[in-house]
Order: structure tokens, then sequence, then C-alpha cells
């Protein structure tokens, strides 16, 4: 069946590759697809149709079709006459019960038609109801194509090498069709200069100049000549979209190319179509290229005897290879001089053995068919041409273009005068498909618009032509036909279904492309890894959840030191002349008296005095200011700040350095004592020198740092802020020196259970989005003398209007642990919730924090709480748990 | 100690037994992938990796976090020594220079300029260098004409050429996540990490 050595075969003969076919080896040349290699070992069936299960052969060669889908390698649905042969690939058939050659599901060709209309599972399948478990049972079995790959894994890990790319590109020029319309389009837009890319889909660029071994040479110096001009000439490497903007993903193997194009040449050229007549879909009918592909580019001979179907000048010059091939041309019925013809092809097996024209059988075992070559406009329309229908040629052709879009060549509507084949060219016998992917035929359309849906939009959605694996490609043009027929309306009045992306079939992973999961890490990070902390997600950040002793870390806390790493705190410099006049405004309290060296904790509430984060302000000196926030609220606070000042238009420089300094907390009754061991000579942190909210700069470790004596954890406590780059440096240290101190590193959870012991509030936690300052207990905050500040209308409506509920303390009367985001309940209805909780060891309670109604935020006011099936006891607490004066960290 | 001190690297003095080192965000994939560190001007610099020369001759991945970095507030003219000075906007520059030059470069400065500010700590930086470098970059960024500012790998970063090295500023605290995907997109060409000594002329911003 493989002919001698041809001139401009794809063939690199001198290569011999290997595969396996259902446990079969066979032998291929480099240069050979998976199909043409299956081709040349005597394979003829190639797949089983989606619905029916009648066995498929190549009818395209072009990778549009669904008829050489098969698993490759475990994945499945791989179009194979477009897929090269690769040593040691495992290739199976699909869409089968038993062999591709016996498949037992054919028996719904044979007896399922009367079953089987379109929208079958809403008719045949409903009645009696109680068997629709079964039905749906088999109809789930039968549906899909193609198997998901064995063993798979929900490790994504597990596929880190199964890789998939995206690479932007930007071009002036991009021209999709490298034929010979394409290839002169790019070489012009070279000559004008800026970089220009041409992608092809097929294996090498020349369009349908490769179809014939007369025009080889011609495509070949045109690829030359756009080379040497510095055109990007790409193929196989195919377009799947356009987007506005003139985005062009484009699929070149394993990589997804995103385009950004000044200008895009659509260079397509032409959809080969079928004729829709019985036994359309037989092994052995073809379209006219991929016979020509099969004969020019793999030396294959198709047949021993054909017939030609043609309404266009490609099927004679397929006629003249096949001739020149070996090949028997029995008849050539040329549609232009028989426009009334009609034909039935007859099979075995489904096998084509016959073409009965007008009542005379002629035998064969190749049918070649061209239909009127359809402009391949899809991507023209999805970028929003406008497309009609041309009655004279019988093809839908676009009639107007975006701006920055272009059309050349065939795309445009260059096909030359083909006839016009009539919607169904025979009738009788075998079944007539106007649909290969979804298996509906002529009589399917026709059922179909007896039911009421007429418009071409609504048929695509009920019989699903149109929506199978070719995306429109073969059945579009042809359903639009039998409507109008059917219908007897013209195909203009008819009209288009909408061209949406991919242009072709892409698997998920190429649309993913390399997974990327950002992730902010601390300087100090590897440290924590290293002392063997449980690293969370908060936010985008990786944080030490503990160190593998939570009750230990707090204890260290609470009798020496502990030191936790806070650099993913927010930090921001306000400074400038209305510095001091920006924080009155943004902040509810006062900044105005801060004295220089001084802390103080803020609040910050939107406009409708909501409550969304919180932080310290340090005055570093009478215009300079350092705020800090939440880790996960830095860059809100940012953006809240800039898009204030854009408004107030005030003096102030407002500059984000998150990351550029570490912080560490070092917290405890002993960590004074460690301070003293590390800063310089003239640093004095007694409590007399550096008191209680005192902030000061001072080098500790040899490292220049802003301490700031505040406590979150309840003890006496200095934290630390200094550039990143020295965080492992200043950790180490810090350890070293306080080993003798029974320093420890402690993480996110033995905070919590710290800051909770005392009351104190995690925003975000504590809080939700109608958290006002009087709700959740922070009036203290609202300064009502100061002239305005960001939410303070809205603060003096909640005082007005009463408050509704109380943010307070509370602890169990029992042991019982009940969940953060436990109901609190009064006559089974949920009054309140539980936004934080823990059982605390210095305390020797459970103790919490929670949203009571206000009438319930008083002293040793019981509650009941929802746990499990029943309630608990607890009662509302309004000092801190632990160190209730806040001597400790006066200390 | 200036206010501001405490935002700057190169203000950490050897005193009282201490020996502070600057350590880059990367220094633990450098680490990883075998580097060999030297201690140069106040930084743990990772001045060669293994394997380095193969993956230069398609995309080179260097650490040049070291470098001393500076935003610049205000209508200024770059100073003598800015090896690097691009505008984000007309009035606020980002500017690349030896680190030993910060606090020089701010005094010379701190005259013009409404804000000087040391965003040594702030930010990292990722030579790629190489005959595939700019394809790297376009495997992890749509950012074409350079400088530029945009998504790098899907976090903020600003994207600068000098001598035919890509430099890639970012937030330090997405330095290891940066590095891994740079160095992910370098590996289909034979790319991969590379010390600074390797870089050369092009990659040394003096």
């Amino acid at each position: 069946m493989r002919l001698g050595a041809q001139p401009g075969e794809l063939l690199d003969r001198s290569t011999r590759i290997s595969f396996q076919y259902d446990g079969e080896t066979v032998e291929a040349f480099a240069g050979d697809t998976i199909a043409s290699a299956l081709f040349a070992h005597g394979r003829r069936v190639f797949g089983r149709s989606f619905k029916y299960h009648r066995p498929r052969g190549l009818l395209c060669c072009s990778g549009h079709c669904p008829n050489c889908m098969m698993v490759v390698d475990g994945v499945p649905n791989v179009r194979t006459c477009v897929e090269p042969v690769r040593d040691g690939a495992v290739v199976k058939g699909q869409n089968f019960r038993g062999s591709l050659d016996r498949d037992l599901l054919q028996i719904t060709d044979w007896i399922g038609g009367p079953f089987t209309p379109p929208g079958f599972y809403y008719k045949t399948f409903i009645r009696p109801r109680r068997l629709w478990p079964v039905y749906e049972k088999l109809l789930r079995g039968l549906a899909g194509l193609g198997p998901l790959p064995e063993g798979l894994s929900s490790d994504p890990a597990d596929y880190a090498d199964d890789r998939y790319d995206v690479e932007h590109r930007t071009v002036e020029t991009l021209v999709i069709g490298g034929g010979r319309s394409g290839l002169e389009a790019a070489i012009a837009a070279a000559a004008g200069g800026g970089r220009v890319a041409v992608v092809d889909e097929a294996p090498r660029a020349g369009g349908s100049l490769l179809l014939s071994r007369a025009t080889m040479g011609e495509a070949d110096a045109l690829v030359a000549r756009a080379r040497a001009a510095g055109v990007d000439v790409l193929a196989p490497a195919r377009a799947i979209g356009l987007y506005e903007g003139n985005l062009v993903p484009v699929v070149q193997g394993r990589t997804m190319l995103r385009y950004r194009a000044g200008a895009v040449v659509v260079a397509s050229g032409t959809m080969d179509q079928p004729l829709v007549f019985p036994g359309n879909d037989l092994v052995g009918v073809m379209f006219a290229s991929a016979v020509r592909r099969l004969v020019n580019w793999w030396s294959l001979r198709p047949g021993t005897r054909a017939v030609v179907l043609t309404a266009d000048d490609q099927g004679h010059e397929a006629a003249g290879e096949l001739a020149a091939a070996g090949v028997t041309v029995a008849r050539v019925v040329d549609l232009r001089e028989r426009p009334t013809a009609q034909f039935r092809a007859k099979g075995h097996r489904g096998r084509v053995y016959a073409v009965e024209i007008a009542g005379e059988q002629v035998d064969c075992d190749l049918v070649v068919m061209s239909g009127s070559p359809q402009p391949a406009y899809a991507l023209l329309a999805q970028a929003g041409a406008t497309i009609e229908y041309d009655e004279r040629r019988g093809v839908l052709v676009p009639t107007s273009l975006p701006d920055g879009v272009q059309a050349v060549g065939a795309a445009a509507g260059e096909v030359g005068e083909p006839a016009v084949p009539a919607a169904t060219c025979g009738s009788g016998g075998d079944k007539s498909f106007v649909c290969f992917c979804e298996d509906q035929g002529a009589k399917d359309l026709k059922l179909a618009i007896g039911e009421g849906f007429d418009s071409i939009e609504l048929s695509k959605r009920y019989t699903t032509v149109t929506m199978g694996p070719c995306q429109g490609k073969l059945c579009h043009l042809n359903s639009i036909r039998v409507y109008a027929k059917e219908t007897s309306a013209s195909e203009i009045s008819v009209g288009t279904t909408t061209a949406r992306p991919p242009w072709a079939p892409v698997t998920l992973g190429m649309l993913a492309g390399r997974g990327h999961t950002p992730a902010k890490r601390t300087s100090i990070h590897h440290r924590h890894r290293a002392a063997g902390a449980e690293v969370i997600w908060t936010g985008q950040w990786r944080r030490p959840l503990h160190y593998g002793d939570p009750a230990g870390e707090v204890a260290a806390v609470h009798q020496g030191v502990g030191l936790i790493d806070v650099s993913t705190l927010g930090k921001i410099l306000v400074g400038g002349p209305d510095a001091v006049e920006f924080l009155e405004r943004i902040y509810p309290n006062r900044y105005a008296d801060l004295k220089v060296g001084r802390v103080r904790y803020g609040v910050l509430t939107n406009d409708n005095g909501r409550i969304f984060d919180d932080g310290t302000v340090v005055r570093l000196a009478d215009a300079a200011f350092y705020v800090t926030t939440t880790s996960t609220g830095a860059a809100h606070v940012l953006h809240w700040f800039e898009w204030w000042n854009e408004i107030w238009q005030l003096d102030v420089e407002i500059a984000d350095v998150t990351a550029a300094n570490a912080a560490v907390n070092v917290a405890g009754p002993r960590s004074r004592e460690l301070m003293e061991r590390l800063v310089d000579a003239e640093a004095d942190v007694s409590n007399e020198g550096f008191k209680y909210l005192d902030a000061r700069l001072m080098r500790v470790a040899g490292v220049p740092c802003l301490a700031i004596r505040i406590g979150f954890v309840g003890e006496l406590g200095y934290e630390l802020h200094f550039p990143s780059p020295h965080g492992p440096h200043v950790w180490d240290e810090l350890l070293a020196k306080g080993a003798d101190l029974g320093i420890r590193p402690f993480g996110l959870e033995p905070q919590r259970v710290l800051r909770l012991e005392k009351g104190h509030v995690i925003i975000g936690q504590d809080t939700d989005a109608e958290s006002t300052l009087p709700e959740a207990s922070m009036s203290w905050l609202l300064k009502y003398e100061k002239e305005d500040f960001v939410g303070r209308w809205a603060a003096e409506l909640v005082q007005e209007r009463g408050e509704k509920a109380r943010l307070v303390g509370f602890e169990m009367v029992g042991d019982v642990l009940p969940l953060e985001g436990a109901q609190i309940v009064e006559g089974g209805r949920s009054v309140g919730r539980i936004t934080s909780v823990r059982r605390s060891a210095a305390v020797g309670k459970v103790i919490g924090l929670c949203w009571v109604p206000a009438a319930a935020a008083r002293e040793g006011v019981e509650f009941d709480v929802k746990v499990g099936d029943g309630v608990e006891r607890g009662v509302v607490r309004l000092k801190p748990f632990y160190d209730p004066t806040g001597g400790r960290l006066r200390a | 100690m200036n206010i501001l001190d405490f935002l700057s690297p190169g203000r950490a003095r050897a005193i009282d037994g201490f020996h502070p080192v600057a350590s880059s965000p990367l220094e633990q994939r450098l680490r990883d992938a075998g580097a060999t560190f030297e201690e140069r001007d106040g930084w743990l610099v990772a001045t060669s990796v293994p394997h380095e020369a193969e993956h230069a001759a398609a995309c080179g991945v260097a650490d040049l976090s070291h470098l001393g970095k500076l935003e610049v507030r205000g209508a200024v003219d770059q100073p003598p020594g800015a090896t690097i000075w691009y505008p984000i906007t007309p009035e606020r520059i980002l500017c690349l220079c030896p680190p030993w030059t910060v606090h020089p470069m701010i005094d010379a400065l701190s005259d013009q300029a409404r804000l000087v500010l040391d965003q040594t700590g702030q930010l990292g930086v990722i030579a790629l260098v190489g005959p595939e470098a700019r394809t790297v970059l376009r495997r992890v960024s749509a950012l074409d004409e350079l400088p530029a500012s945009g998504l790098v790998a899907h976090v903020a970063a600003h994207v600068l050429e000098r001598q035919g090295t890509i430099l890639v500023v970012f937030g330090q605290e997405v330095g290891h996540y940066l590095w891994e995907a740079i160095v992910d997109a370098a590996e289909p060409f034979g790319g991969g990490p590379v010390g600074v000594d390797l870089l050369g002329d092009a990659g040394r911003i003096e």
C-alpha cells in the first residue's frame, strides 16, 4: 500500500520509528503521522461514531474531523491524522465494546434508530419512570468520547513534569495561515518593518500549494522568501481564537503562544465540505484533500478503484494524482456539469464497495468527495466580522471586517466558482450524515424542524449539530442548506450560528498553562522550616502555625521569653508637612498629640464606619510616621491612604515599606534581659528609659532597628523592625543570646491564645463587614472633638440609633471548647456568635470573644452556646482574662 | 542614627561581637542549587553555581538582590553613579546602584528630591542572561517593551534591560516563588541558576 519514494513526500525513509497499536508493533518512517502509519500497516477503521458506533475511516487527514481520534499514550481523543509518530508510543482505539473492527454497540445503528432521534434522552428513556436510574446508568456509561487515563492521581505534584507552557509574544503583524496568500501578505508586511509571524496548523507552511507535487516547490520558495524577510514562520502551530485587542492564542506543541498583534491577517484558506448522500460516512469515503495528502505527503495508495464526486476542480486534481499513484478512477462526477446528480454509497461491514449514480452501480473501494470549498471564516467571525451566504457560489463569506483584521485569499472568499451542491444529493439506502461528530443525519434535522426547532441556533442546541469535536467545520454549511430546504427559506435568512473559540479542541492543561501559586515568605522563613515549624497559608503569606508544641510556646512567653516573626505586618511611611493632618483625618483617634518616639494603636474604618484594619502608628519625627497594618490588609490600607490623599491633596508622601523591613516580637518577662545583651551601648532598654508605648531607634546585634514597646501577647515585649536582609542574622542572634533565658520561637497558634488572654481583637476574625467601633467595644478610639475623620458620620449614627450587638469577652462555665463560629442562642434562636475561643492554661479556663446582643454585654451575664446538639453556658467578661491591670506589659 | 536608617541594610555595623551579613531573599534557593557564597559589601552573594556555564548557554538565572535600590520622588536628574535610572512615572524613579554607593547617593539626591527611600531590602533582583533570556521572560510575563512594570509570573515587578541582561525587580517577599517560576521556565531550554561572577560586566552594576 506504501508507494515507492515520491518527490516531495514528508517521509524520512532513513529513519524508522515503531510504536504499539493494540499490542502490535507498527513500523513507520519519520514524517509519518500515527494515522498514515496505521493506514500503511493496513488499518482502515480508525474510529467508531459517537451515537451509532458506525465504523469510521480517514476522512480529512487535516485534524478537523472526529474519525481518527484514538488514545495515544493514555491521552484520549488524539487526532492521529496530525499526530506525528514517536518511538514507543502506545496507541489504542476508543469508543467501542469489543474492538474497533467489531463493536458490539453498533447494534444502535442497526436497531436503535427509532429509539435515538434528536433529544432521545428526553423522549425514549422516560417511561416507565421507575427504570430511569437504569437508563441513566446505561446512558452515562455510553456517553462521552474516549476513556480517562487509568490510575489518575488527585495530587497535582504527580503531574509536575506533564507541563504545558504559555509564552507571550508581541508582533506588529500576525498572519494566520501559511498558504500562498498568507506568506505573500507576511512578506509584504515585513517589508514595512516590524515583527511579523505566520502560523499554520499543517505540519509545514505552504497551505494548498503543498497538496500538489507540482506546487510544492513554490511553497518552499515562498517560505524561504518569508524567512529571509525576517518573518517568523511557525508550523505546525494552530491559532485557536481571535479575541479583542488582536489577542491570538496559538497552540504549538505543548506551548500556548499568546500573540498580541497590531494587525491580524487571516489567511486560513478553506475547509473541505462533505456532500450529503446515503452512506457518505462509510469507510473509504474521503475528502479530495485527504486523498491528496495520503498520496503526496505520505506516499500511500488510498484505494484501488475510486469514484470522484466533486463540486470544484480539486476533485479532478485528486483524480489525476490517484491515477498517477496507480488507482483506477472509475468515474468522476462534476456537480458543475450535473448539478442534480443523485448518488448513494453502498457498504458492507461499514466499508464502501460501490456507488450508485443515477441508478447505475459503480464498484469502488474509494469515494473521493469534494463539496464546495467553504472559506475558513471562523476566526474572522470570532473577531466580529460579518459573515453572509453567497447564493451564487453556495458558501459563507466575510463581508465586513473589524479594525485591525484583514482577510486574504480563500478565507476572504476567493474560492472560484464551485457548484452549489443540493442539501441532499441522494435518498434511500443508508443514513445521510450532516454531522459526522454527533451522528446527525438529514432526517434528524427534519425531525427537529418538525418539532418546532426551526431556528438554526435552537436546532444547534437540540440536535447538537456543530457542537461536536469538529465544531461545525464539516457540518455548519450543510445544516444551513438542509434547514433552508426544509423550511423553504433561503440560506441567507436561515443565517449562521455564533462562532466561538476555540477554533479547534484544546486540552484543559493547555488552557491552564504552567501552574503558578504566588506565595509570600518572610526573610526568616527558612529558619522556621529548619526549626520544624508547621507552615500554613495566611492570605498569600506562608507562616509558622507553631513549632510542634503550641502549649509550650505559650508557656515560654509567660515565663521566659518568646520570639515570633511578624515581618508580614504591613508597614507604611507617612511623611511630609501635612502628615499629621492626614492621619487625623483618616483615623478616628488623635495623632496630633502623639509625641515623637511614641506609638499609638489605630483602627481604620471605611466611610460607613465599618472596621477594616488595625495596627500601630509610631511618630518618628514631627512630620514622619511609621504605620503598621494587619498582615493581610497591607495592600488595602496602602490603597486606602493613596485614594484619600488623591481627594484631599495634602502635602504627604506615602510609601510602602512592608517588605523592606523584617519584624520580630520579643516577648516575655525576660525579654528585657535579652535585649540588653543585643543592643549597642548607647541604647537604654530600662523601663525608665524605654517605657511602654515608646519607640526607639537602636542597633540590635549590629543592625539598625526601630524598637517599639507594645504587647499584643500580653507580656513585656519589644517589636523590632529592621532591614529584611538581616532577618536571619537578627533571628539567629536573638535565639543564641536567649538560649539560657529559655527563649523559644512561637507561631500563630500560641499567639492566638496569648492575645485572647488579653482580649485583643483580630480584625477580620472577631469583626466582620458590619462591625463598628462602638459595637466592637472601641468607642474610646472615637475622638469627636476632631473636626472630621473618615467614618465619623456612621459612628454618630450608631450612637444615635443605639448599639445592636457588642463584641465582648467570655468564659465557658464548664470545660467545653465550642467551635469558632458557634451560635449564641436564646429561646432556640441565634442571637450572637463566638468569633475566637481557646483553652488557656494560664487562665485555667476556656475563654474567647463573642458577639452578644447589646443588652447582654454586661459583666457576668450568662448565655447559651450551641455545642453539638446541645447548649453549654458561657459568661460575659468585660476585662482581660490575664493581667487585667496591664502590670506585666508595663513592667 | 537617621530616622530612616532602620530601612537600610547598609547601615548595619559589625560591632560588639556581632557580624551582621545581609541575606538575599533567594539565598535558600541558591543553597538548594549548590551555590558557593562569598561575603561582599556586607552581603552573602552567590558567586557560582554548579553547571552554570551550561545554564548560561541557554538562560542563566542569577541573584542580584544585593544591588542598591532607591526610590526617588520628585523631578530629579540622573546623578553620576546611578547605573540604572528607571522613571516609573516622571516623578517616581527606581534607581539601581552598587551597594556601597547607596548612602552617598541618598545624600546627593536629598536636596532635589521630595523623598529618597532606600528600597534595598524591599526589593529583590533576578537577572536573566543568555540567548533564551527573552524567551524565558515571555514564558512568565506579557511585558514586551522594556523597561516596563507589570506582572511577572502573576506578581508585580519591574523589568529592566542592561547590556543584554534582563533584570526583574520585585518585592523580596515573593522572591522564593518568583525564582522557582523563572528557573522552571528556563529549564526546558537547558537554563538554570548561575552565580554573579559568571555574569561578568553584563551583570555587574557598577
